[in-house]
């Protein structure tokens, strides 16, 4: 009688032991079998004469304002679609659908920049920022969260070449 | 000269009264000769009862020359009776009254039901009871916590759902209706149960009515009522000193390791029971801290509780509770995804609420005659919340307050027992989402419980209610409630009920206005109430060491409301399904080897469907099992709970447009364990608490996208005395 009872006790606490952490898990997520980052359709209802039209990028800050553009690309606080070591964006089209991968996290501008003049290192401007519909301006633009394996959509941009935006959240006359 | 005149003649009529009657005293213990704190001892049928101090101790006063049975009880343990015969200025004294542990209590008694007391055995419908004494054990802060135990409700992210009458709505109007001391208890803008501001330290017993009860309590009794009610201060002096502490078991997968610390549980209780004859008040403050087993998921609590009693003159009485609680938490509402299942989305990190909530409740109680009784109760409840998670507002607020009064007379006469009454409520809101608002109400009731024969008792009941929200023009409804209740013997009972249910849409169904991550929530000011009806019929065997409850039921469910989609992501509150609920519930108790050890086994299956599409309703699981051990051990306590929810069969799709692997949830299979003693100290007794919840670690979902409660370890030390 005393061998039973303790061959069950002892058959309950194995039984509890593998009872124990069962369940969901973390790899029954459909996390991480798709890219990160963000997509959607950049507008342009004008453009300026070729003659001033160098280069034109999307550039995702993640830390906003930055002190300047180029500075922010060469130290890795922005990323540029497409990279800077690749073909600009196309020119002279009313719209463009876009999608870059990014990691997971909270970047704090999504624009469009473009480069106006011959000198590579200060002839950038920004002319479009990536905001809520329901922002209260158009100038300022809203933080987009990026989720692991997840596409954030919908980052719709609207370009206007002939204001350029000033760095310091506040619009260029 | 007139005011001396008087004090004489009170004095004097107080001398006569003295004289006139007679005292009985005594003490009760336990098997073991321990003396046992808290037993109600009364006289069944009048207004005389008291309960048992620290020493076990008790006296019932002003009690006129006659014989007498004088009944003694205590949740846990068998009830015993002693018949006394008191004479004019004397004081029989009794006992030691020994009361032997039960681990299973079968047959309480309850008010919720009926209106008026009766044994659990007696009412003609579902109920259920939770004692204090198994609250305690099982370290529930929350009464969400202890609610989980009771076979056929579920909570869907702490959402009450008994028998399939409630989804999941982000708790706005609840369809089960919450009082405290028989006063509902919702907040005034969303109409919900706020859990944090029950004390539950204070329960005295948690009753559990299952079913359509608006003839009864009026609108939101749909899917049934649970009624807090709070332990009766006496003038017996007491302290209490209570603190628990523990943790969370660390996840076993490092995805969900979010923090390398681990994450602590405590909390404080300080009370005190003083008074006189007459007056005697009771007075308890509490702390609770949680720091929460998901990031951004933390609590701080702080609650002062008081209870008054007063006994002006013979057959008087006035009690009032009153409880204030602060808190600051933070708000945890869905997982980032599944693989980082205990973190919020990164844009929800810090969001936090601070409320502010308080009640009080007055109750005046004039015993006429034994067979009379006057009821007259008010309350007052009030809540503010401010939280910053929409920063585009600068948070969401709201506060509400709410008035209301009722006056109920039971009148015993014959094979009537007739019961009637009035009540009346007043409600403001000023909020930045719902609006500046104002919800009144009145309703009149009647029941007549009739004893046709020694064996079949009759139940009849009628309720008109009338009510105005805000702006829009009054609109009424009549609840009716019928019951037969067979005794086949003293063992068995066939019963029958059916009634009707009703829930007039919350100001925040009807008035919210907010937008917050791209989505508008727009007003509906042409919401109607939903309503219902349904009956059960059941059977009762209930015998002295095993007991049976089976019941097979149905509700119908029209103008449900629920949140619907409309053009450009708006969202807007609307009456428009009907539903079905239909199901069968099994409850087996039973007693083995002298009472020493306990099972209970809950079965619920319920279908829940949409009448028009036949499709099951969302967040609805169709099986529940709860089944529990209790074991008396030479020197504790020891009880094993088991519960199993089924997965829901359907969620609402829609959302998983705001949240990651929605589709990723599963069935609850959740083992709590808990060991209690109680031993002498200091002059008083200090008890000794282990519990250990979901103690497989079993990793399930409350709700799509919340992953429940890690495993927990907690020790209690409450010094009484």
């Amino acid at each position: 009688m005393r061998r039973l009872v303790i061959m069950l006790i002892w058959l309950t606490g194995v039984g509890l032991y593998l009872g124990c952490d069962q369940g969901l898990s973390p790899a029954d997520s459909s996390v991480g079998e798709g890219p990160s980052g963000i997509s959607g359709t950049v507008y342009f209802p004008s453009w300026p004469p070729a003659d001033s039209l160098y280069d034109l990028r999307i550039v995702v800050f993640k830390i906003y304002p930055p002190d300047d553009i180029v500075t922010a690309l060469l130290t890795g606080q922005a990323v540029a679609y497409p990279p800077i070591d690749s073909t600009h964006l196309p020119f002279y089209v009313d719209s463009l659908n876009y999608t870059i991968e990014l990691p997971p996290g909270r970047y704090e501008a999504v624009t469009v920049v473009y480069r106006f003049g011959p000198v590579i290192l200060s002839d950038w401007a920004l002319v479009g920022v990536y905001h809520r519909p329901d922002a209260p301006t158009d100038t300022i633009p809203d933080p987009v969260m990026v989720e692991e394996g997840q596409i954030t959509t919908d980052i719709d941009i609207r370009v206007n070449f002939q204001r350029h935006i000033s760095l310091n959240r506040e619009a260029a006359p | 000269m007139i005011r001396q005149f008087l004090i004489g003649v009170l004095l004097f009529a107080g001398l006569l009264l003295a004289q006139s009657t007679g005292q009985i005293r005594g003490q009760v213990t336990d098997d073991r000769h321990q003396p046992l704190v808290g037993v109600s001892v009364y006289i069944p049928h009048t207004p005389y009862g008291s309960m048992t101090d620290a020493e076990g101790l008790f006296i019932l006063k002003n009690i006129p020359p006659g014989t007498y049975t004088v009944v003694v009880e205590l949740l846990g343990y068998r009830p015993d009776s002693v018949q006394v015969t008191v004479r004019a200025g004397q004081t029989v004294t009794i006992g030691p009254i020994r009361l032997q542990e039960q681990p299973l209590q079968t047959n309480p008694v309850v008010v919720t039901a009926t209106r008026h007391e009766a044994h659990l055995s007696d009412v003609p419908v579902s109920a259920a009871v939770i004692s204090s004494r198994l609250i305690r054990q099982r370290t529930n802060i929350f009464l969400n916590q202890a609610l989980q135990y009771i076979p056929g409700i579920t909570l869907n992210g702490g959402q009450l759902n008994i028998r399939g009458s409630t989804g999941y709505t982000r708790g706005l109007g609840s369809r089960v209706l919450l009082l405290v001391d028989g006063m509902p208890l919702l907040t005034g803008d969303t109409r919900e149960i706020n859990y944090d501001v029950i004390p539950t330290y204070l329960i005295d017993q948690v009753e559990v009515v299952k079913g359509a009860g608006s003839a009864l309590y009026g609108s939101g009794a749909m899917g049934g009522v649970i009624n807090v009610q709070t332990q009766p201060v006496h003038e017996l002096p007491a302290i209490w000193l209570q603190q628990y502490g523990g943790f969370y078991a660390r996840p076993k997968y490092r995805e969900w390791q979010w923090s390398s610390d681990r994450q602590w549980i405590d909390g404080q209780l300080a009370g005190v029971r003083m008074g006189g004859e007459r007056l005697a008040a009771a007075l308890i403050v509490a702390r609770d801290e949680d720091q929460g087993y998901r990031q951004n998921d933390w609590r701080q609590r702080w609650t002062v509780t008081a209870k008054i009693t007063a006994k002006p003159a013979e057959h008087h009485e006035i009690t009032l509770l009153t409880n204030a609680m602060r808190q600051h938490r933070a708000n945890f509402l869905f997982w980032k995804n599944l693989k980082y299942a205990l973190q919020p989305p990164a844009d929800q990190l810090g969001d936090a609420v601070q409320s502010r909530r308080g009640f009080a409740i007055a109750r005046y109680r004039y015993f006429i005659s034994p067979q009379k009784i006057l009821d007259v109760r008010g309350s007052w409840f009030a809540n503010h919340f401010e939280d910053n998670i929409n920063p585009q507002t600068g948070g969401n607020r709201s506060t509400a307050n709410e008035g209301r009064l009722e006056a109920q007379f039971t009148w015993h006469t014959g094979r009537h027992l007739l019961i009637t009454g009035l009540s009346g409520n007043y409600g403001t809101v000023s909020s930045n989402i719902f609006g500046d608002r104002s919800a009144n109400e009145g309703s009149a009731f009647v029941q007549d419980e009739w004893r046709l024969t020694s064996r079949l008792t009759l139940t009849g009941g009628i309720r008109g209610d009338v009510f105005a929200l805000d702006t829009i023009a009054p609109q009424g409804r009549i609840s009716v409630r019928g019951a037969a209740l067979f005794k086949l013997n003293t063992a068995h009972r066939l019963r029958i009920s059916g009634g009707t249910g009703f829930r007039a849409p919350s100001l925040a169904e009807i008035f919210t206005t907010t937008s917050a991550s791209g989505l508008t929530v727009v007003p509906n000011p042409g919401l109607q109430p939903e309503t219902n009806w349904g009956g059960e019929v059941g059977y009762r065997y209930h015998g002295s060491f095993w007991f049976t409850d089976v019941a097979v039921f149905y509700s119908r469910y029209n103008n449900l409301i629920e949140p619907t989609f409309r053009s450009n992501l708006q969202i807007r509150f609307e009456n428009i399904q009907q539903a079905r609920m239909a199901g069968g519930e099994l409850l087996i108790n039973a007693t083995f080897w002298h009472q020493r050890l306990a099972t209970q086994l809950g079965y619920t299956y319920v279908d829940a469907r949409d009448v028009n599409s036949g499709a099951y309703l969302n967040f609805r699981p169709r099986h529940t099992l709860y089944a529990q051990l209790r074991g008396m051990l030479p020197l504790a306590l020891a009880t094993l709970d088991y519960r199993y929810i089924s997965r829901y069969d359907r969620i609402d799709e829609r959302l998983a447009l705001f949240v990651r692997d929605v589709d990723k949830y599963n069935a609850a299979h959740v083992v709590d364990f808990s060991l209690s003693t109680r031993l002498p100290l200091w002059g008083g007794s200090l008890g000794l608490n282990l519990t250990v919840k979901n103690m497989l670690n079993y990793y399930y979902t409350d709700l799509v996208g919340s992953l429940a409660p890690l495993r927990q370890y907690v020790v209690t030390l409450m010094w009484e005395k």
